[in-house]
């Protein structure tokens, strides 16, 4: 419930800026609701991300100790134990990013200017960048618990 | 502690929502736009406002229509433009090259004038080159041959002119007295062919320009040796006019 009251602050902070710049209450209003929309399907697939990294993750260092082990003993990691691990983070930086791209996607319908397919491009870009370090970063967790343990 | 499934419903909800009053509100808008637009009802002032909207945009349109062919129009008398100051740099470029042209065919035939000693003929070419036209050895040349031809022509002219009023031919004698006095003004003859051109004139009946020939004479060379001759010149020219 707390990640949705921060989209929807995003939203009304997202309507508020478009209020300032266009001084159109209906197109305030159509970006509050594009930034909420976009956001919540951001909000929907990342648990859905966050679950794949870890399970890739898990199971690369489940093959990892099979392999030095020589297939004699086989590892099995508690993946419960892990399902939380940065599940805010990722759901927080996927429905903001979401909620701009939904802003700048009503932008582009209205004005129509060739450079925003480029911010929107840029937005893109950074969740790649953002899920790769989300990835590494999971690995280190996952990893640090482990040593910790034994 | 997050509960994912709790997690993906309360975002699952919030999105069917927003997509509902996202579609409700396009249609609404829309709806409401294109009665005002359609009935043409001005009742209600959110009509009134939609009708001038429209209005507002289909003049935009136009004066934007209008401003892209003003540009379009500008850009092509821009090029235009641009096209005739470069033919007209072209034409002063050539124009130029062409004066230089003359003038050093000039130079050059006063220079074959002034090897065959044809003096008279050679001032003459002198005469009419311009000098700001040529270049810096051109002009070296030029002031070579216009000191020695000028000198030669002025003393010829004199001579031929005394010779032609002598013989009563005051026309002639007129032409050339008034070469040489304009080729050399500081030479032995000078105040010479001044009187004697003043006198052809009086001869030849200009009595104007006799007296002020006869003045300038005695303004320009006050210690000439025709001082007595030419007061009686002006006394009698001032007869003449008289009568």
């Amino acid at each position: 419930m707390v990640l949705l009251g921060v989209l929807f602050l995003s939203a009304f902070l997202i309507a508020i800026i478009t209020l300032l710049i266009t001084k159109s209450l209906i197109i305030s209003g159509a970006a509050m609701v594009f930034s909420v929309g976009f956001g919540c399907i951001g909000g929907l697939i990342s648990p859905y991300i966050q679950s794949w990294i870890r399970n890739r993750v898990i199971e690369k260092i489940e093959q990892t100790l099979l392999s030095v082990t020589k297939g004699k003993k086989k590892y099995k990691i508690n993946r419960q134990r892990y399902e939380d691990l940065r599940f805010t983070q990722n759901v927080f930086i996927f429905q903001s990013v979401l909620a701009l791209i939904g802003a700048f996607v009503l932008y582009i319908s209205i004005y129509k200017f060739q450079v925003l397919y480029l911010v929107i491009m840029g937005f893109l870009i950074i969740l790649v960048f953002y899920t790769i370090s989300y990835y590494k970063s999971i690995r280190n967790d996952i990893f640090n618990d482990l040593i910790d343990r034994l | 502690m997050v509960n994912r499934d709790e997690h993906i419903k309360i975002y699952s909800v919030t999105l069917i929502i927003t997509f509902i009053i996202s579609v409700s509100g396009y249609f609404v808008y829309h709806s409401f736009y294109n009665k005002s637009f359609l009935s043409h009802e001005n009742d209600s002032p959110r009509a009134e406002f939609n009708m001038e909207t429209e209005e507002e945009k289909a003049k935009i349109d136009e004066l934007m229509n209008e401003n892209n062919k003003l540009k379009e129009q500008l850009v092509e008398k821009e090029n235009q433009l641009q096209q005739e100051i470069e033919k007209l740099k072209q034409d002063e470029i050539n124009k130029q090259k062409e004066l230089i042209a003359e003038n050093m065919d000039k130079l050059m035939e006063a220079q074959k004038l002034f090897y065959s000693q044809q003096y008279i003929q050679c001032a003459q070419y002198l005469e009419t080159i311009d000098v700001s036209m040529l270049g810096e050895n051109s002009k070296e040349l030029y002031n070579q041959l216009a000191y020695t031809a000028f000198l030669q022509a002025g003393e010829k002219l004199y001579f031929e002119g005394t010779n032609e009023f002598k013989v009563g031919n005051y026309q002639a004698a007129i032409e050339k007295l008034k070469k040489s006095f304009d080729y050399q003004k500081t030479q032995y003859y000078s105040d010479d062919a001044l009187y004697f051109l003043a006198y052809a004139y009086y001869k030849n009946g200009e009595y104007e320009k006799a007296s002020e020939t006869a003045l300038k004479l005695l303004q320009d060379y006050p210690d000439t040796t025709y001082r007595k001759e030419v007061n009686v010149l002006i006394s009698s020219i001032n007869n003449n006019q008289q009568q």
